[in-house]
Parts: structure tokens; sequence; C-alpha cells
């Protein structure tokens, strides 16, 4: 199993970014202990150097494992002929338990890596690198979540047993079927429709709000949203949304749509909810460091582009969930 | 206006600060450039002006004392601030020149504001005006090591221009160049310090600091300053 | 908008990478032959499982063979009314075919029934199949077709189990969506396949089985087995999932000892990266002399990597792709099939997608940048009065 291409490049690709940020958690590290921003020596003005090779490696880390998590997705689509019961991502995802908690890690060491290149994009704003002990302790939380990644990566490819019956979406997603899965799907998709829509009303009510005024409780507001929208559009993506990609009422599956038959619609779709649901909640996450003198000036700034980057996000993500709703004769109706 | 531009005060500047190599570059200095100053840097080689220039310039941060630039301390800013008032404020001419080989005297003299928001063909534009100015728009296309010592060295002026800088700062700028060119040399400077802009020159060349209407000569030695002669 | 100064930094990384044309040409060079290679043995395996599939495709669901002593025999033709009555059969259609062994050319034809659907699903290159009541006429691959230099209306010649030889009469040539299948390929009527090998009324080679229900084919297979137990029912899905392990593990392995040359290459890059020449060291230090900041010359870092790698990456996926789909991938195409047949060359179907693309791209372009991080760094953080001192 180990020896499928697909399986060889995610181990090399994951093995590197692991390289990677761990270089830069250590980097940060020692960092972190000796600096000193009033001082004028050499080993500061090193130190002020060295930062800038950390930021390089958390950037390329996150690059990298943005292509990984496709790789792993697309993987595990590609290997589903080889497991009895699968029939798609889901299925070989679900064919041991490995599999799902290798790509929530994945999806956390996405978000942990996109935050800390914010929070150092707004400490390089400032004359006196304020947020410098913040940024490099989160830098050091990175370094564990990518390596329980990995270990869980290679753990679900090495027990991959061909024979072993695992369920589908089919199954998984199934209205009749227990566990978190069939539950998302079997919500009755009327009210899970007005969930959604509302609450991407609201998120873009509070977006414009903090675009105006760039303060709180604009900001916080925006922040709460999108972490709340972030999970109701995945809820709804598996409850009604890939459906009407698909255009069959009984597939749930999140991944499928990300295939070519569906015009890679899925690859906007997610980038935009993801990215619009981050800048969201980042808008909020950075309100307290308006405390901090140096700062003080550009927080509202760089939280209306946040602000305005989160809502263009969104927007196109909804406008792509539409489109098959009105264009396509399929409807839910009576479903 | 007879503002301050640039105020130095007890500043220090160690190289290789604990090693086995340490060297005292500039030591203690403090002074005063006002604006509108055609000031001189003078000493022999060895005396800390160049790195008195590094150090007004805001190529390099100094050991201890602070540094005012146009009001603001520049002593601890990180690199990227630096940089950034590099850009807006001063322009350097080099004692070697220091023209990128390869790539002609146009893109030569462009180059230093290409990672800035101004579009290339505006840059363009701007660059063949200065180039204009200094006579050396026949030259424009031509690669750079194929110029003359005096074509060379009006590429270096055109390029520390490209910014508008209120401050140019020279480092032995007549050091490479025969009378004749560093009397043009010196010609050129004063139409820059009489459009208002402050000139900083570190020389140890007798052409230049005994040419008339200096307002300022800061006399140095082995990183410190030994006198200081204002013409009011 | 802030996008100048991007266009600028990429207007001179380009320009500087023009000016090296001889260190970044060898480099270009040698990474596209990495991935050409890379490319290659993804391309070529991936064709083969997708040839794999089509043919599968078209197969039944279930297939059920008869075995004596462990070895497949043919199968009583009664047997198939029995089984029609399980639940969830839909058809039972018994199969005429077998192997034939050119002594002329040494080579094995797959010699096939025109009534079998396999037979139908190609499109044939000239001329036709043979009709269901015709005699003595074949449809060939075309494999068999230009090693015995015969097309339509040339004679054929194979010797039946009786003994003597039957004169047959090539009515079409085949040209296939799945060359594999078809190469070797020879299409007779059904009774004029009996009489060739001689099969004994009221037997087949085996039984194709159609379900109502694909999910239902495993537990109908376990129900032929019980009632008859010296058969063998074998499930399309596992003969899928056989093929595409065996082209997985196989790639794999040639992968694994091309990883050697990768991590050279690597080594490689690093070295060129970090032994930045005198020339480019100076040039770095005067672009920070003059105002480009440390994050400017790493982006002009990142640009050189980015030109560098997409050519490269670009140069070796196009070759690859010629080399496998145009000129039949005559370095690896033997490791790979890994079975000796008569073919003189074997066009694959042309095919491509994102997949490959960023397994190729994980497996090349991640490391070779991942290599040029540090030094390229060091290059960049040159302190800006050096150039002064120097």
């Amino acid at each position: 199993m180990i020896l499928h291409p697909g399986i060889l490049a995610l181990i090399a690709g994951s093995g590197i970014t692991l390289l990677i940020l761990t270089a830069a958690a250590f980097l940060g590290f020692r960092i972190l202990k000796k600096w000193d921003i009033k001082d004028s020596s050499e080993e500061q003005l090193a130190l002020e150097r060295k930062t800038y090779l950390v930021s390089t490696l958390v950037q390329y880390g996150l690059l990298f494992e943005i292509v990984s998590i496709f790789l792993f997705i697309y993987t595990a689509d590609d290997i589903h002929k080889l497991l009895v019961g699968a029939m798609c991502a889901t299925g070989s995802l679900n064919a041991n338990p490995y599999g799902f908690p290798a790509l929530y890690a994945k999806i956390a060491s996405i978000f942990i890596s996109s935050s800390w290149i914010a929070i150092n994009y707004l400490d390089n704003r400032a004359e006196d690198y304020p947020l410098t002990r913040k940024k490099y302790k989160l830098l050091l939380l990175i370094m564990p979540v990518v390596l329980v990644e990995y270990i869980l990566q290679i753990r679900y490819f090495l027990l991959i047993d061909p024979n072993v019956i695992t369920s589908c979406c089919g199954v998984l997603f199934s209205e009749g079927g227990s566990g978190i899965g069939s539950s998302l799907a079997s919500i009755p998709v009327r009210p899970m429709e007005i969930i959604f829509f509302t609450l991407f009303l609201i998120m873009a009510a509070s977006g414009i709000s903090a675009i105006k005024y760039g303060k709180k409780p604009f900001t916080l507001a925006l922040s709460f949203v999108s972490g709340i929208f972030l999970i109701v559009s995945i809820a709804s993506i598996i409850s009604f949304i890939s459906l009407y990609f698909y255009q069959i009422p009984t597939h749930h599956c999140p991944f499928d749509v990300l295939q070519p038959e569906y015009y890679y619609a899925g690859y906007v779709l997610y980038a935009a909810l993801f990215t619009g649901s981050f800048f969201g909640m980042m808008t909020g996450i950075i309100e307290p460091f308006r405390k901090i003198a140096s700062l003080s000036g550009i927080i509202s700034g760089i939280q209306k582009k946040w602000a305005l980057t989160a809502i263009v996000s969104i927007v196109i993500f909804v406008i792509i969930t539409l489109i098959p709703m009105i264009f396509t004769p399929f409807t839910l109706e009576g479903y | 206006m007879t503002e301050d531009i640039i105020r130095t005060e007890n500043v220090t500047k160690y190289y290789n600060k604990g090693k086995i190599n340490e060297a005292l570059a500039v030591n203690d200095v403090t002074l005063t450039v006002r604006h509108g100053d055609f000031a001189v840097l003078k000493g022999p080689s060895g005396s800390g002006k160049t790195t008195l220039l590094s150090l007004i310039g805001c190529m390099t941060r100094p050991t201890s004392g602070s540094i005012n630039v146009k009001g603001r301390d520049v002593s601890h800013l990180p690199e990227r601030f630096l940089t950034d008032l590099r850009r807006k404020i001063f322009g350097f001419i080099f004692q070697q020149f220091h023209l990128i080989q390869g790539i002609n005297v146009l893109q030569n003299v462009m180059l230093p504001l290409y990672p800035t928001d101004i579009s290339i063909s505006r840059l363009k534009t701007r660059a063949e005006g200065i180039l204009e100015s200094l006579g050396m728009s026949k030259r424009r296309a031509f690669p750079v090591q194929g110029l003359s010592g005096g074509e060379q060295q009006r590429t270096a002026i055109a390029r520390a221009l490209i910014n508008d800088p209120d401050i140019i700062l020279a480092d032995e700028p007549t050091a490479h160049l025969d009378t004749a060119l560093s009397v043009e040399f010196m010609d050129i400077m004063r139409t820059f310090r009489d459009k208002g802009k402050t000139i900083i020159i570190a020389t140890h060349d007798p052409l230049v600091f005994e040419s008339g209407d200096i307002d300022l000569i800061v006399e140095m030695r082995d990183g410190s300053v030994t006198r200081v002669l204002r013409n009011d | 908008m802030s996008i100048n100064r991007h266009i600028n930094v990429l207007d001179y990384t380009l320009q500087s990478l023009l000016r090296r044309k001889f260190k970044n040409a060898g480099i270009v060079l040698v990474f596209s032959f990495v991935i050409f290679i890379t490319g290659s043995i993804l391309f070529l395996t991936y064709s083969f499982k997708r040839e794999a599939f089509l043919i599968l495709n078209s197969s039944p669901e279930l297939l059920v063979q008869r075995m004596m002593a462990g070895r497949h025999e043919l199968i009583p033709v009664t047997i198939a009314g029995e089984i029609k009555r399980i639940p969830g059969v839909a058809k039972v259609e018994p199969r005429y075919w077998g192997y034939y062994y050119d002594s002329l050319v040494k080579a094995n034809y797959t010699i096939l029934s025109s009534a079998d659907p396999i037979s139908a699903n190609n499109r044939l290159l000239k001329g036709r199949l043979p009709f269901a009541d015709e005699h003595n006429t074949v449809a060939i691959g075309r494999g068999i077709s230009e090693a015995r230099f015969i097309g339509p209306g040339s004679g054929i010649s194979l010797q039946g189990a009786d003994g003597g030889y039957h004169d047959l009469k090539v009515v079409g040539v085949f040209e296939a969506d799945s060359e594999l299948l078809t190469s070797d390929l020879i299409v007779l009527n059904q009774t004029d396949i009996i009489k060739l090998f001689g099969i004994p009324e009221g037997m087949a080679t085996d039984l194709a089985v159609d379900v109502h229900n694909e999910n239902e084919a495993p537990v109908i297979a376990r129900k032929i087995r019980e009632y008859f137990p010296d058969t063998r029912p074998i499930l399309r899905d596992e003969i899928i999932r056989t093929y595409d392990a065996v082209f997985g593990w196989r790639s794999g392995l040639i992968l694994t000892l091309f990883a050697g040359a990768l991590v050279a290459f690597i080594i490689l890059a690093w070295d060129k990266a970090t032994g930045l020449s005198a020339d480019e060291k100076k040039e770095i230090g005067i672009l920070k002399a003059i105002g480009w900041e440390t994050s400017d010359i790493l982006e002009m870092k990142f640009w050189e990597g980015f030109v560098i790698s997409v050519s490269s990456f670009l140069i070796g996926i196009i070759s690859a792709h010629l080399h496998v789909f145009f000129w039949g991938a005559s370095l690896f195409g033997p490791a790979l099939k890994g079975w000796s047949v008569i073919y003189p060359d074997f066009r694959l179907v042309p095919f491509i997608n994102p997949y490959q693309i960023a397994t190729l791209m994980t497996l090349t372009v991640i490391p070779y940048i991942a290599s040029t991080i540090i030094p390229s760094w060091k290059a960049s953080v040159t302190d800006p009065d050096e150039v002064m001192r120097g």
C-alpha cells in the first residue's frame, strides 16, 4: 500500500513540511529566549535577521500544507477502488480510525500557520516588534500539531487493509444511520437552508459594519459569527449543498465536489469558505492588540481590510453554492 | 529654514564587538546638520567618516547613542522601517559607484525604486528626465561596463536622485576622478543644494572641502570628531 | 495597487536569470530530466491502471469458472439455468474463449467469441466483426495484423484441436480504446470457436453472470460457491482491485529506486544555491545598499525558484507526456508491463489529471524549493553597509 505513488509523495511532502515547521519552531524558541528590542548589539541584529528565516519557513510550510491536504484527499479518493465498500474518498478515510483525524489535524495546522502569518504581518507593521513574544509562543504550538498530523497520516496509510470492509458516504452520511455524518445528512433540508442563509446575512452585516466602523463590538461580532459560519457551512455542504451539485438526493459526500466532473467547483468553494471565515475570525482576534501603543494606529485599518476580504470571500462562496440551486432543474422540494 | 535635519548624540559604532577583530569605527560623535547644509566630513581613511555616513544614511544601526533624522529617532528601528526611510529621504553615491554590471544605464537608475508601488512606465519617465538633466540621455541604453569614468559617475548620481531625496550622501566621490570631473561633480552638487537639498560628503580631497560655500566641515580622526567648523 | 512592486521585482529577477544563462540553463536541464523520469513513471502506471479499468468495465460483474484439481476446467452449461434461479441474477450467458499459441511468431493469442460483449465494445480500424451466421471469418487485433503482415482480405490459418488447419479470412482489424486488450485478440463466430477448440457439446469455457444490483454481487457469489462447490466465482471488483494494487506497487517500486537520484539532485540544488558567486553576492549587496529590503531580496529568490521550477516542470511534464503517449514509453514499458507478449509497439491512451500533476509536483518541485529556502535567506540578509566597506 505504501508504494502507491500518491502516498509516497504525501509522506515525502509531509515529511518536508514537518521539517520546515519544526525548524521554524526551534528558531522561534531561540529567538524568544534572547530577544531584546532595546539592544543594539550584533546578537540582537542577528536575531532580527533570523526572524526573516522563520517567517519564510512558515510561509512555505503553509503552502506545502495546502498542497498536501488536497493531495491527501485525492489519494484517499484514488485508493477507494482498493477498499471493499469504499466508493469515494469518504470511504477510504473511514477505513481505519486514523483517516479523518489526520484530515482534521491537517486543517488545524493550516489554520494555525495562517494565523501565525497574519500575526507576523501585524507585528512587522509596528516599529518595536510588540507581538514577538506572543508570536513565537504560538509557533511552539505548531510543532506538536504538525507532528501529530504526520504520525496520524503514516498510521493511516500503514494500517489500510484492503480486506477490511469500510463504509462509504452512502452509509456514513445516510439518513438512516448513526453517527455525526448521518445526523448532519438527515437534518431536514428546509430548516438547514434557512439557518445557512440567515447566518450568511448576519455575517455579511457584521462584516460591513466592521468595515465601516473598524472597532468593537463589530469586529468581535464578525469574528464570532465567522467561526459559527464555518461550522454551519460545512454541515450545510454535507446536508444539502452537495446534493445540488451531484443532483442526487442521497449523495452527501463533501469530497466528490472536488472532482473534475463537477468542474472542480469544490476547490473554489472550500478556498472561499476557509479564506472568508479565517479573515473574519482574525479580525476579532487582533482586537486585544489595540491596547499596544505601537499598533493602536494601524489596527483599525488592517481590521477593515481583513473584514472586506472575509466578506468578498464568503459572497463568492455563497454564489457558488447558489449556482446549481438556481441553474439546474434538480430540486430538493419534497425531500 | 534652519531646522536640524540630522542630529546625532553620542553615537558609537563597534564592528565585531566582543570578538577578536573588534573595531571601534565611530566614537561618541555628537553633531548637527541643518536643512539645506552643504556639509563635509573631513578626515583621512580610517577616520570613521564612511561609517558615520552610513549611520546617518540609515544603512546600519549604532552600537550606542542616538540618531535623529528629520526629528525622528532612527536608532532602534527595524530594518524595514530604516529601508523605508532611506527610500524616502536619502540618495547615496558610493565611492566605487557600485553600478550593476550587465544592465544598462536607465535600468541602473530605476533600480532603487523597483520594490515600491510605482509603475515601471512612470519610473522610466522619471529616470529619463533625470538623465536628461545630467546630459546622459544619449547613453541611456548603454550597458554600464562600457561607460567612461565621468559617465559612470553621472549614472551613479542619477540613481541617487531617482527617489527625489531630501538628503544626498556621497562617499569619497572624487577619489576616482580627475580634476575636471571633480569640479564638474561639485558643480552638480551645488545645483542640488540650490534646489533645497542637503548634501553631506565624506572626503579627504582638498578640492572638495576647500571649495567655497561649504556650510559645515566636521573633522574626524580615529573615529572621533576633532573639530567642527560652521560657516554662518 | 501594491501589485506593482511584485511585477517590478519579477521583472528584475527574469532579467537577472537571463544574465546568468549557463548556470540557470544547467539547473533547468537537470531538473527537467528528473521531472521527465518521474513523470514518465507516473503517467505510464496511471494509463495502465485506467486501461485495465476500461477493459474490466465491459466485463460481467460475476464470472463463474469450474475448477478441477486447482486448475480451470470447462463448465457444463446446465449450471447456468440453476444459477439463473438465484434471486438477484439478471442473466447468465455461457462464454466461449481460449488461448492459442502461434509458433510462427511465438506469441499467445486470445480467442474470443463475437457474441462476447468485449468484442462488441470496440471500434474497428478497418472492416467489421464476423456476422453471427458467418463462418470462417475473423477480426484480429493490430498486434497480430502487424506481426503476421495480414489485413482485411488476407487469410490466417489456425491449427484446431483435431490437428487439422482451419483457414480463416480476416474481415476486420481492431483499433480499440484499449489496445492492451485487443492487440492480440482474434474474434470468431461462436460455432467456429467450439469447432476450433473442440469444445464438447453442453460445455462452455465459463459463465458470465449479470446481476440486478452490483452491491449484491458478493452475496450471489457466495451462494454460487455453496451450491456448486467445484466452481470459482470471480468478482469483477476483485479483479479491478488486483490490477490497481499491482500497478501501484510496481510504480512505487520504481519511484523508490529513483528516489536516490532525486536526493542527489536536491543536494546539487542546495549546493548551487549556497554557492553564490562573488558576483551575485556583490549584486545583492548593492541592491540592499540602494534601497532593497531583505524581504525584497527574499521575494526575488522566490521568483527565481518559481521560474526555474515552472519551466523545468513544463519541459519535464511535456516530454514525459510525449515519451509515454507518443513514443511508447520505450524506457520503462517492460518493467511496468511485466509480461512477455508480442507487442512491437503499444499506444496508450493519453491521459492526464490534476492529481498526477499534484503528485508529480510534490515529488519534485517541493523538495527543490525546500532546499533553496535556507540558502536564499542567507543571501538576503547581507548587511547593506558591507558594500560600503568592501
